[in-house]
């Protein structure tokens, strides 16, 4: 199953790691690559007090739907600190990939769809998009409420991570 | 070390008859450290012409892929963490060449070089600007992309 249209990540054997049981406390397996089928993705650098460091952990999510559980549920309480999403956009005339990095997430509703309810995503360049294909937001959908600001993440002292070089594409 | 992390809870219910024997198959996986990873896109040289995107952890594994893939370098993208005086960022980069490169400094070790669409050069755990790396073997240039691959902040 590798030509599905649902957004999902797939792990081949071969790419699995074993890791000793001391490094992997975690209940989950260790990979060095991952397919993604379907056109887009998100990844989420989030803190959450469930994490077992203070340190933002980043995730790789196809579901929209998956990013609202991590922030509204009580247990997770996430708080995002970074959002992007990939795109491939593939057309007769070529090819063209797009990463969009998301300043708000909101909840809405498409009357066209039977009130369903709906996610859009606010970029930092002011456009917005739903759902994990990132179609363009229908004219039917009332935007109701936020759902989430992300928020960066100020450095704790002591910490290590790098200070990068800024380019014409980086991301805040 | 750099890797991807499968969480139990986000496994997708594959029917056993239709997934790839021994696959595993999510709807979210975790990042375990804040070393860069890759994104990449390749477009098979088959008669169909199929795409494929890959998440790599190691760049070594991004420049094995290319090679022993039958199919073009579509686009590749690194993704690392970044600060910004005292606040944590996010940093996304595309890539249009892969090298094989060695580092004087470190006694001529053998590492791989990426060339950003801006012309600096990256190298190692967090893609740090490379400097004073000679470059000793092409792996791949990207596909001309159509509408130049722009990227929306």
């Amino acid at each position: 199953m590798r030509d599905a249209s649902i957004p999902m990540l797939l792990t081949v054997a071969s790419a699995k790691l074993q890791m000793p049981t001391e490094f992997s406390p975690s209940p989950g397996d260790f990979w060095r690559s991952v397919e993604c089928l379907g056109s887009g993705f998100f990844v989420v650098l989030m803190t959450s007090e469930t994490f077992e460091s203070e340190q933002p952990r980043a995730v790789v999510m196809c579901w929209d739907s998956d990013i609202v559980h991590f922030i509204e549920s009580p247990t997770m309480a996430a708080t995002v600190c970074a959002l992007h999403h990939f795109k491939a956009i593939r057309e007769p005339a070529g090819h063209r990939h797009l990463v969009r990095e998301v300043s708000e997430i909101w909840r809405g509703v498409d009357a066209a769809a039977g009130d369903c309810e709906v996610i859009i995503f606010k970029t930092t360049d002011g456009s917005s998009f739903c759902g994990p294909e990132s179609i363009p937001v229908p004219n039917s959908v009332r935007v109701d409420s936020l759902l989430a600001v992300v928020q960066v993440q100020p450095v704790s002292s002591g910490d290590r991570s790098i200070d990068a070089q800024r380019s014409g594409v980086d991301r805040q | 070390m750099p890797m991807f992390v499968s969480m139990p809870e986000f496994q997708f219910p594959v029917p056993e008859p239709l997934a790839v024997p021994g696959a595993f198959y999510a709807r979210a996986m975790a990042w375990s450290t804040s070393a860069a990873w890759f994104v990449l896109n390749l477009q098979s040289r088959s008669p169909e012409g199929a795409h494929d995107t890959l998440l790599l952890a190691w760049d070594t594994d991004v420049a094995d892929v290319i090679r022993s893939a039958d199919a073009a370098l579509e686009s590749l993208f690194f993704v690392a963490p970044q600060r910004f005086g005292r606040r944590r960022g996010w940093f996304t980069k595309q890539i249009v060449e892969v090298w094989e490169a060695t580092d004087p400094s470190e006694a001529d070790s053998r590492c791989i070089l990426m060339v950003a669409d801006d012309g600096q050069e990256h190298s190692g755990f967090f893609m740090e600007r490379a400097a004073g790396l000679k470059r000793t073997r092409l792996v791949a240039r990207t596909l001309p992309q159509a509408g130049k691959g722009k990227l929306h902040a």
